[in-house]
């Protein structure tokens, strides 16, 4: 299994995250504040379609809104492989960072 | 406020749904449309506006990016499974590719040809307001020098006039003062005289020097690109000095490039106000020869007609008081002169016969399309399973038709590059055969490449549409379950087509086979003169040879083997002059034929009564006529000898006199092309006229005889070339035009038998191999070798046959309409088509007759263990 690129992260975790309320405009706001640029919808399907290939996501489309023309939305869930490729990105993350905190560096600066 | 559904942008939407990819699609823009909504209840329209298009645009780069991907993906899938078929069956895609290639190169050359011939003379600038003077309906093509002259000076609408004069086979000498090693001689094969204004009015694109001045000077000379390189090679010719004839000097002041596409013909150039210094500047204002070519450039918004009228009442009085005729001028269109049938100039065109070949060409090219869909449509049950697969798994039925159609694209690029290179290789023989010089320069002229390039295309799209169609409209269950129900529907389909295909080529053939008929019977008709074993040639038209005529004709006739000479205007085959004359009030047109008294004698012409022209009469020149029979029959004379016949026409006539006796009749001969029935003509006596030589010499020993010719020629004209010909090649050659339509029409039907049977080959071992059971069974149960064969043949004969139905009395019409233009014509008689039927059905059945050799003879132990 490969690892996940930083961005399958992100999405993965974002997806997670929302649970029911994961469809493409709540991920791409969650995902703009996370970080902290606007992401926008060509990057995000384009990777949630990598996601989708890799099996990590699944997708069931959901109900429709006035404002969305009638346009269903489609909601993305995280596989049960998501799930572990999300737990072996988190663990090499510990390992990674270990204790290290944000203040660490600057100590180190000094 | 307005509800903000009702104000989503729609063009937006519109964009998104064509650029993202269809499993995205819908739920994409209802996130765009969500999005949308919420900017716009918490900060506007312009802000949601502004909003979803900067989004759109910054996502743009991946949706193109994901299409370009899944595209390619596609292309190279089909690509594969194209390659796939092409090597699986290797053979009939060989045909296909082959088929289409000869087909290919054969529409090239002819459109090359086409494209020559509808472009000459439409490159110049000012091309639609150029016109030539000339006599109404065509009559007097030339006119005297006087003509531009006083045009230029009293008709205020034209702009400019120039004069062109031609002669023949100048000797041009370039000597360099200090390097006689450098010293060369050429003969100019047109050495032509005009006015300056030339390159205003003409577009002749310019090398060196400045045209627009270059003919300025009376001795200045311009030359084109090939004479400057056979003169001077690589030196500057610009300001070199070259000698003419021997006799006055030049100065080189501009280089243009070899001309082309124009029916002009000039290799050299010089001011008309040079000729002054030749034939005497008097000549220049006079209307006494009337043989130059006269073009007049008009304004912008003109109105021939009326400038015409200008022209003919400028020299009404003047032409009345010479000829007394009422003389009409008319405009020409310069664009039309190639193609006019008067044309006197060497290879002019001929617009029906740009007409049928370009049929011809694209009915080729369709031969070889049916092909392509025979061969498809047949073997459809081959890729039958492919489909039912595909849409199995969920192809649509458009990205199938999409597939099917690429494939015969790319079969029909694949020939496209085989046909450029057929053309190159054959373009040299078809220039032979056409006496064209056309070249294929596609980066010269890129847009004939890109336009060869969408024909490829369009070929491809249009062999592959009904294919396309056919294979993508399966039905996945019943074709996977093994059925194989529309193979036999289209069969009819097929026949028709294969009719179609040799409809054609049998129509080719059979005109093929007229045309050789008819120029068959033309070389064979008696002429009413005699036209073997008499050398022809024109001698130099300057003075010391015109003053030695008698000398140089006396000097021959010493040679035993010589049995006359015989000095005139022309030679039958060619009318230089038609000239009206009155007789009891009635005006009547005649061919003049200026000759001397031995005409009748070397031309074996007969006179049936009254007298030749006699030497002892000293009023017979200019004075007396020789009329033909049919001359007498119109004029109903009784007694010809004696009539008088009034002159009207004085204009460049042998007759300076007004009232002409006639002295005696011949027998009606075959003075012009068989293409035209015999009209009256008339003989007149004109010394100073008569440039052309005919020497009637013995049938045995004719090198001979001609080294005795040449070896007197060189005494009286030395330093200029030799150059004679045979009256009977001369008379044959007219049929030139005919002998290469014949030629042409005979290659292309060959071609297209090529291709059609080509078809037929890959069709007939097709089906055979899909009978390969059937035959067994029917070998098993007691057919014959030579029933099956039947059976097999059978089939492709009714085919043809029909297309023989249908040819027959298409090119029986079609012949019909090509004879009407000859006054004399060949019977056409059942021959041609007879012959083009057993030819056509003979190819055809050796093409089948193998594979169908093959099937029957086959074991049916084999062929029943088949598959």
């Amino acid at each position: 299994m490969k690892d996940l690129t930083k961005i399958e992260e992100i999405l993965l975790l974002s997806i997670w995250e929302l649970k029911d309320e994961a469809y493409g405009f709540k991920i791409r706001h969650h995902v703009s504040d996370i970080i902290g640029k606007d992401f926008t919808f060509g990057n995000l399907y384009s990777a949630l379609d990598r996601l989708t290939r890799k099996k990590y996501v699944l997708k069931h489309p959901g109900e429709s809104t006035p404002q969305r023309r009638g346009k269903k939305r489609m909601y993305y869930t995280v596989s049960p492989a998501g799930i572990k490729a999300l737990k072996a990105a988190c663990a090499m993350n510990q390992k990674l960072w270990g204790n290290l905190k944000p203040y660490s560096f600057e100590t180190h600066q000094k | 406020m307005k509800h903000p559904r009702s104000r989503l942008p729609k063009f937006g939407d519109w964009l998104l749904r064509h650029l993202a990819r269809y499993d995205v699609n819908p739920h994409l823009r209802g996130d765009f449309d969500e999005e949308f909504s919420l900017v716009y209840e918490t900060r506007g329209f312009v802000r949601a506006w502004l909003w979803y298009w900067t989004h759109l645009l910054r996502s743009l780069p991946v949706f193109t990016k994901d299409i370009l991907f899944w595209r390619f993906v596609m292309f190279k899938n089909y690509l594969k499974f194209a390659i796939r078929n092409i090597i699986k069956h290797k053979g009939c895609s060989f045909i296909n590719i082959l088929g289409l290639s000869v087909g290919m190169a054969c529409f090239m050359l002819i459109m090359l040809f086409v494209l020559h011939e509808l472009s000459v003379d439409k490159h110049h600038k000012n091309s639609d307001r150029i016109y030539r003077v000339q006599g109404a309906n065509g009559r007097q093509l030339s006119m005297a020098p006087a003509v531009g002259k006083w045009i230029a000076q009293n008709i205020i609408e034209v702009e400019k006039v120039v004069r062109f004069k031609f002669r023949h086979d100048y000797l041009v000498k370039y000597r360099p003062h200090n390097d006689p090693t450098r010293e060369r001689t050429i003969i100019v094969r047109d050495f032509g005289w005009s006015d300056p204004t030339v390159f205003d009015v003409f577009s002749f694109p310019p090398i060196s020097g400045d045209p627009g001045t270059a003919l300025n000077d009376p001795f200045a000379l311009v030359l084109t690109e090939s004479v400057a390189q056979r003169l001077f090679g690589r030196e500057n010719p610009i300001g070199k000095t070259l000698e003419v004839n021997n006799r006055l000097e030049y100065h080189v002041t501009a280089i243009i490039e070899d001309l082309k596409r124009t029916h002009l013909k000039f290799d050299v150039l010089a001011p008309f106000e040079n000729l002054g210094k030749i034939i005497g500047q008097s000549e220049l204002d006079s209307f006494n020869s009337w043989n130059l070519a006269t073009f007049v450039l008009l304004p912008e918004n003109h109105d021939t007609a009326v400038v015409a009228g200008k022209i003919t009442n400028l020299f009404h009085d003047r032409l009345k008081e010479l000829w007394n005729v009422d003389f009409v001028f008319d405009l020409f269109p310069l664009e039309d002169i190639f193609f006019s049938a008067g044309s006197s100039f060497r290879n002019h065109g001929s617009r029906p016969l740009v007409f049928v070949f370009m049929a011809v060409a694209v009915f080729i090219l369709l031969i070889a399309c049916v092909n392509f869909l025979n061969l498809s449509t047949a073997r459809a049950s081959l890729r039958a399973k492919e489909v039912g697969i595909k849409k199995v798994v969920g192809s649509t039925r458009k990205s199938l038709i999409i597939q099917f159609l690429g494939e015969s694209v790319l079969f029909s690029l694949i020939s496209f590059v085989a046909a450029v290179g057929l053309v190159s290789l054959f373009l040299p023989e078809f220039n032979m055969l056409m006496q064209r010089n056309l070249a294929m320069n596609y980066f010269a002229y890129p847009l004939i490449l890109l336009v060869f390039i969408a024909i490829a295309v369009l070929v491809g799209i249009l062999a592959g549409i009904y294919p396309a169609f056919y294979l993508s409209a399966f039905r996945p269950a019943s074709v996977l379950k093994g059925h194989r129900t529309k193979g036999i529907r289209s069969g009819i389909f097929r026949k028709f087509l294969i009719s179609f295909q040799f409809t054609v080529s049998i129509i080719l053939i059979i005109a093929t086979f007229v045309v050789l008929k008819q120029i068959q019977y033309i070389r064979n008709k008696d002429l009413g003169f005699q036209k073997e074993h008499i050398v022809y040639m024109e001698i130099p038209r300057n003075k010391d040879i015109r003053d030695n005529k008698q000398a140089f004709k006396n000097r021959l006739m010493q040679h035993p083997l010589i049995h006359n000479v015989t000095y005139s205007q022309g030679r039958p085959g060619i009318v230089y002059n038609w000239e009206g004359f009155e007789y009891k009030g009635e005006r009547n047109g005649y061919a003049i034929f200026t000759v001397d008294p031995d005409y009748v004698d070397v031309y074996g012409l007969e006179i049936l009564t009254g007298r030749n022209f006699s030497r002892e009469m000293l009023s017979d020149p200019y004075r007396t006529c020789l009329l033909n029979e049919t001359a007498v029959r119109q004029l109903g004379l009784e007694k010809p000898v004696g009539t008088i016949l009034r002159h009207e026409d004085l204009g460049g006539s042998s007759f300076p006199v007004k009232d002409v006796e006639v002295i005696g009749v011949v027998r009606d001969f075959h003075y012009q092309s068989l293409q035209y029935e015999i009209q009256p003509m008339m003989f007149g006596w004109n010394d100073p006229w008569l440039w052309m030589i005919s020497v009637k010499i013995a049938a045995e020993r004719v090198p001979e005889t001609l080294a005795h010719i040449e070896k007197t020629w060189k005494e009286f004209s030395p330093g200029f070339p030799f150059d004679f010909h045979f009256i009977d090649e001369l008379v044959d050659s007219q049929y030139k035009n005919e002998e290469r339509l014949a030629k042409t029409i005979g290659y292309f039907a060959a071609l297209g038998i090529f291709i059609a049977c080509l078809g037929l080959f890959a069709l007939a071992s097709f089906l055979a191999e899909q009978r390969t059971k059937e035959i067994g069974v029917r070998k098993v149960l007691g057919a014959s070798v030579g029933g099956i064969l039947m059976m097999q043949s059978r089939e492709f004969a009714k085919w043809i046959v029909a297309g023989n139905v249908v040819a027959w009395p298409l090119a029986y019409y079609a012949m019909n309409l090509w004879l009407a233009d000859f006054a004399y014509r060949a019977d056409i008689g059942i021959w041609p088509f007879l012959t083009a039927a057993v030819l056509a059905l003979s190819i055809a059945m050796l093409t089948v007759g193998y594979q169908s050799i093959r099937a029957a003879t086959a074991n049916p132990v084999d062929s029943l263990r088949y598959e």
